[in-house]
Parts: C-alpha cells; structure tokens; sequence
C-alpha cells in the first residue's frame, strides 16, 4: 500500500495506469473539500458545554488524514493536509493557519509512523488518539513559539492532552466504518 | 491474553478509559480550585513566649474554632508546667518543688510523662539536659534580671554560688512513681526547671490534638520549637517552608525576614536552641540560659542548634543536648538516633548539617516545596 | 496453535484495524497520560504564594498587576495588534473579559487566580499570567 508511486502517466504507461492516477487525484480531492467542511463544521459544535476547556475540537478533519494514510499514501494525506490548511484559513482567517500547519504535521507524522505494521501494533483508535495527542503538542509549540513563553506548555498542554485522548476516539470511531467500506479507492 | 475481542467488548474498554479520562481532567478542575485558605492566629502568655498556630482552613470560623482549642490546650499545658506560679486545685511543677525533701506529690499525667521522658533521654544522651538543675539556672535567671533592669549591674555569677546550687542538681533523686503517679524530689533545695522541655513537648501535644479536632495542616509554632503537622492544603505544595533565621537578625515572627536557609519539611518537628533568646551582656560578653551541667557556664561551641525530628518533645530535648556539646560529639550522638538530623549554626553563620536534611535545605541541597 | 498464530503473523491484520484493541493503544494512552502529568506537575507542584500577575506580549511584561490590585474590581483596556481587549481584576482574581479577536480562546479561559495559571490570546499574542513566589516561608525558627 505504501509502495505506491506518484508520478504523472506518461503516453507508453498502460490505460489502466492513467486512470489509476486519475482516480487517485480525484479522490484527493474530494477528501480536500471533505476535510475543508469537516475543518469549518466543527467549529459549530459546543464541546466546550462537555468539556471545560478553553479552545478544543474534536479535529474532524483528522477523519480524512486517518483514511488517506490507511487507503492512499502518505504523499495523498500530507498534499491534502496542506491544502486544507490553507484553503480552511481563507474561510477562518489566516491567525488559525499556523496552528492547523504546527499541529496537522505532527499528528500526520505521528499517525503515519504508527500506521506502519497495519494494525499490528496498534488500532485505528490507538492511531488516532496518538495523532489527537501529536496535534495538541504541534498546536502549543507553535503557541508557545508565537508567544516567546513556554508557560502554556505546562499549564495548558497537559490538560490538551487528556482532552485528545478523549475527541481521538470518536474521530476513529467515523474513520473505521468509512475504511471497513471503502478498502480500494 | 491477546487483544482479539469483539466489537463490544472493545466498545466498553474504550468507554471505561473515557470515564477514567473524565475523571482525571475532573479531579485536575477541582484540584486548581482548593478552597483552602492559610491563617494564622497568634498569641501571649503561655510558656513566656509568642505562640502561633498557622494552619490551612476552609474559613476563618473553622480556623478560629480550632485555634481556641489549641490556645486552651496550651493554657492548661502552662499551668501544669509552671515552677512559678501556683493554681488552686492544680499540684504542678511547682507543688513538685515546693514539696521537695517533704513529700512525693500526684501530678497530671502531662507532667509525670514529661518527667520520665526527660529522664529517659538524660541517660541515652549522655547527661547533657538536666531538668534538675533548677537551682544552677536560678542563679543564671537572677543575675540575668539584674543585668536586663540595670546594664549596668550586669555581672558574671560568682563561682561560689554556682557551686553551691550545683549540688543540688542530681537527677537521680528524682523519684518518678508510675503507679501512684506520683513525682518526688529527694532532697531539700531540688528545683525541677522544664524550660528546655516543656515547651516542645506542650507543642507536640497540642499538635495532637488538633490533628485529632480535624486540623490536618498546620503548624504549631511556640516561640520557635515548630511542630509541623501535614503537608500545606493549598493543593500545590507539597512541604511547609521554614526559615532558619540569622542569629544576628532582629527576633520577630515576621516571615518576610531574611533567612540563611530554608528547610521544607512535613509531618516532622525543627527545634532551635540559641543563645540570641535569652542572655545577657556583660562587656562585650554574652552569657546565654543554657547552661553546660560541668562547666557551670553557657556554652559557647555555636550560636544556635536546630533539631529535626518527628517529636516535638524529643527535638526540643535534644536542641538544648546539641548545644551544650561539641560539634562531633553532638554529630555522633544525632547520627546514632534514627529519623533525627540536626543544623548547627556557629559565629559568623556557617552552617553544617547532617547529610539527609540537606536535600530538603533550599540554599544548601537545592529542596523545594515540591519535593514529594 | 502454532498454525493459527503463523496466520495471523503472516495476513496484515485488517480487521484488527477496527475490531480489536492492539497492545499499543494501551501504550499510547499511557504514554499520553504519563507525559501529561509529568508537565502538570513538573509546574503546578512548586509555585505557592501569589505576588500578583503580568500581562506579556512577545515574551515583554507590558504590565504587572500587584496582589492589591488583583483584590480591587476594576476593568483595564488594552489594545495588541489590531485587537482590543478587556482584562478584569477583582477577588484576587484576574480575567481576559472580553476581546474582539478571532477565537476568543482567551475570554473562554476565564479567571484565573494562582500560578502557573495562564491565559492567553495567540492571534494578539497576549499572555496573562500569575506569578508567585514559589518557596515561601510559613514560619521561622527563633
């Protein structure tokens, strides 16, 4: 699965490899605009009412990143990942794009790096709770670095990362059906 | 055991895990909002000293209720231990001298167990505290008076007189009676002098008492001998700080003082003895109350001894034994005695201390009020 | 036994993808939790008494705020890039009030009343914060 290439068809390859890319680029984009919706979305439910804790999301869009690494490769879920991030910031305002960059790389690292051994090792839930972890440090260095003051990392970040440990689970919990369905793109 | 289980099975363990999460970030939630506040209530008139009581409460009404029974506490302690002053109804310390060479005399409980203790670690510690020298101290008292009315009056106690009231000094005379509960003083002239116990075992006991009323962290703080109870309820400490003060440094109760060191401590006792409470000059010389049992004279080998250890009582003991002895003697007798550790301060405030409690000296180990 | 376990060996798990906790989920939550109470601790087990709190920004103490004023109620404007802001004291206590900046995260934080408590506005670079001295003298010995 991770041995897919990523290069444009050429006029000698097989039909069926060209449509095979051209699957591949469509699906990445509608997992784009997927995650875009699932970025903007988020942010109209209340988790602060269940959860006191200023400034968490559940990371819908973590759903997305989660199948690219699962069905495509991790090129497809870092391309989308970036794109998002952009896209999401000319919609929220460019403050959030940092953040979403700082904590969507190191959740996507981490994610990938545990996906390895597909499910040997770790569960979908396993992957993305670490991934939910892996953004809230991402999201607090690059605080942390905007602040010049490492003072969120202790008082903040700790709570962060319980509350991810929590949202990863039912971010799986979308993930696994989709991937139990869709096992070829 | 392997992790192949149903669906369900999976289901619940994450829901569990998601409850215990919740839980932790609740208890986090209520830990940052410990509505525990510290007060302090000070007052006069027990053991010639200021006595304070810190403690962590959650109103100033529990505080107060529990700060009225450790000054009654500390009232009745005083009476019983009193050698001046006579109460009616009430055989004290000083019925037990009034009586000596006459009769042995029931005294409360508090007073027979002070007395058998002091004896007690007289004989362990190699005869240092004598609470019999009553009459060696008397003289001191008298001469001091003398000195603090009229400075110019001061004057070294004459040898002569000394000598005399020495030989009145002997502990074993003291006749503890468990039984009748009684105690008795052999000879005519004994004098039964507590200074340098009472006050530490009176803060022990009323440590006691109050960690049993419900006051689970706080200090009990008689004119310096400091029973430390708990860790401090604030929810974020783990230790109390106490300051050694600078000898040199104006006596006050005022905790913004410079210290030389802080020692962070729980659940222990830190007993000083030093010769900056109670003295007198003459010249340029400075006779303290502590007086060496042989020379007749104030020791002079440190301006102050601190002792740590989990009873008040003993530490109080063992504060005036390690001031009146050399320092490697003093070490060695501290290092024989398990769960106890000491700092001695000497002119000039060098410090030196035994090694355990350095680790909880701010300046000298790096402690903190974190240290678990 | 041996023929079922050189099978599972030998399929990538699949359906464990979804159907089963994998031994490094366990790992992954406590590896989580471990290195969140390491950071809680490491900051909330030291600091003890409030001297008072400060506003930062960019690592530069724009104001400090004594414990006298932390007890007075009072509001104070301020104003960083582009954003403005309403910070309240009262009770010994000190809060982001209110402040038109894009995620509100800083007013959501509420009061916050003793160190290492912080609240903070990443888009006006804003950090509030209260100080304390950590290792305070309860008693001196005498």
């Amino acid at each position: 699965m991770s041995g897919r290439t990523f290069r444009p068809p050429s006029v000698t390859d097989h039909p069926h490899a060209v449509s095979a890319y051209v699957r591949r680029l469509v699906a990445d984009g509608i997992l784009v605009s997927l995650a875009v919706v699932l970025s903007i979305v988020e942010r109209w439910i209340p988790l602060n009412f269940l959860i006191p804790v200023p400034g968490i999301k559940l990371g819908l869009a973590n759903i997305v990143t989660l199948f690219a690494l699962y069905r495509l490769a991790f090129v497809d879920a870092a391309a989308i990942l970036v794109v998002r991030c952009v896209l999401t910031s000319l919609f929220l305002g460019p403050a959030s794009l940092v953040f979403s960059l700082f904590g969507g790389t190191c959740a996507l690292l981490v994610m990938a790096l545990l996906r390895r051994g597909d499910g040997r090792a770790f569960s979908v839930y396993g992957v993305s709770m670490a991934g939910a972890a892996a953004h809230n440090i991402g999201q607090v260095a690059a605080a942390c670095l905007i602040l010049q003051d490492l003072s969120l990392a202790t008082s903040y970040l700790p709570m962060l990362l319980l509350v991810g440990l929590l949202t990863g689970i039912p971010t799986a919990a979308a993930a696994v059906p989709v991937l139990r369905r869709l096992k070829k793109i | 055991m392997t992790f192949q289980q149903p669906l369900r099975r999976t289901a619940a363990v994450f829901v569990a895990l998601a409850t215990l999460l919740a839980a932790c970030l609740g208890f986090t939630g209520c830990n940052a909002g410990v509505d525990y506040t510290k007060y302090t209530y000070q007052f006069y008139g027990t053991f010639d000293t200021l006595v304070q009581i810190v403690g962590y409460a959650r109103s100033q009404s529990e505080f107060d209720y529990y700060s009225k029974i450790g000054e009654q506490r500390f009232q009745a302690l005083n009476r019983i231990f009193d050698i001046y002053s006579t109460y009616t109804g009430l055989d004290n310390a000083k019925t037990v001298n009034d009586n000596a060479g006459i009769a042995p005399v029931k005294v409360p409980a508090e007073l027979l167990a002070l007395v058998k203790q002091s004896i007690d670690w007289y004989g362990k510690t190699g005869g240092k505290c004598n609470i019999a020298m009553g009459p060696v101290i008397a003289v001191w008292k008298k001469y001091r008076d003398l000195a603090l009315a009229d400075a110019t009056k001061a004057q070294v106690p004459p040898t002569a007189e000394l000598q005399e009231a020495a030989t009145h000094c002997d502990l074993s005379k003291v006749i503890v009676d468990d039984a009748a509960g009684t105690i008795y003083l052999e000879e005519k002239g004994m004098v039964l002098d507590l200074g340098a116990v009472a006050k530490g075992y009176a803060c022990e006991l009323v440590a006691q008492d109050l960690q049993k009323a419900g006051l689970v962290s706080c200090i009990v703080d008689g004119g310096g001998n400091i029973r430390i109870v708990g860790r401090p309820a604030d929810g974020i400490r783990q230790r109390w700080g106490v300051g050694i003060q600078d000898p040199n440094a104006d006596t006050s109760s005022d905790s913004s003082a410079v210290s030389l060191d802080i020692v962070f401590l729980h659940d222990e006792s830190f007993v000083t003895s030093g010769d900056y409470e109670r003295y007198y000059m003459v010249g340029t010389t400075r006779y303290c109350h502590l007086i060496d049992p042989v020379t007749l004279m104030p020791a002079r080998y440190f301006r102050a001894v601190a002792v740590s250890y989990p009873d008040s009582g003993i530490a109080d003991f063992m504060s005036t034994t390690l001031f009146l002895l050399p320092y490697d003697e003093g070490r060695a007798l501290v290092e024989s005695i398990p769960g106890m550790d000491a700092i001695w301060i000497f002119d000039g405030n060098t410090m030196k201390m035994t090694d355990n409690i350095k680790q909880y000296m701010k300046t000298a180990g790096g402690g903190s009020s974190s240290m678990p | 036994m041996s023929a079922t376990s050189t099978a599972r060996r030998k399929a990538p798990q699949e359906q464990s993808l979804w159907k089963t906790l994998r031994p490094g989920d366990v790992v992954v939550v406590v590896a989580v939790v471990a290195l969140a109470v390491v950071l809680w601790s490491g900051s909330h087990l030291s600091a003890a008494k409030v001297t008072g709190a400060e506003l930062v920004r960019d690592g530069t103490v724009l104001r400090t705020f004594t414990v006298q004023e932390l007890d007075t109620d009072a509001n104070y404007a301020f104003e960083s890039l582009g954003y403005h802001y309403t910070i309240r004291t009262g009770g010994g206590r000190i809060r982001f009030a209110a402040a038109d900046c894009p995620d509100k995260v800083c007013v959501q934080t509420g009061w916050i009343d003793r160190p290492p408590q912080v609240a903070a506005c990443v888009p006006g670079h804003l950090l509030l914060r209260m100080t304390g001295n950590s290792d305070g003298v309860d008693v001196n010995n005498r």
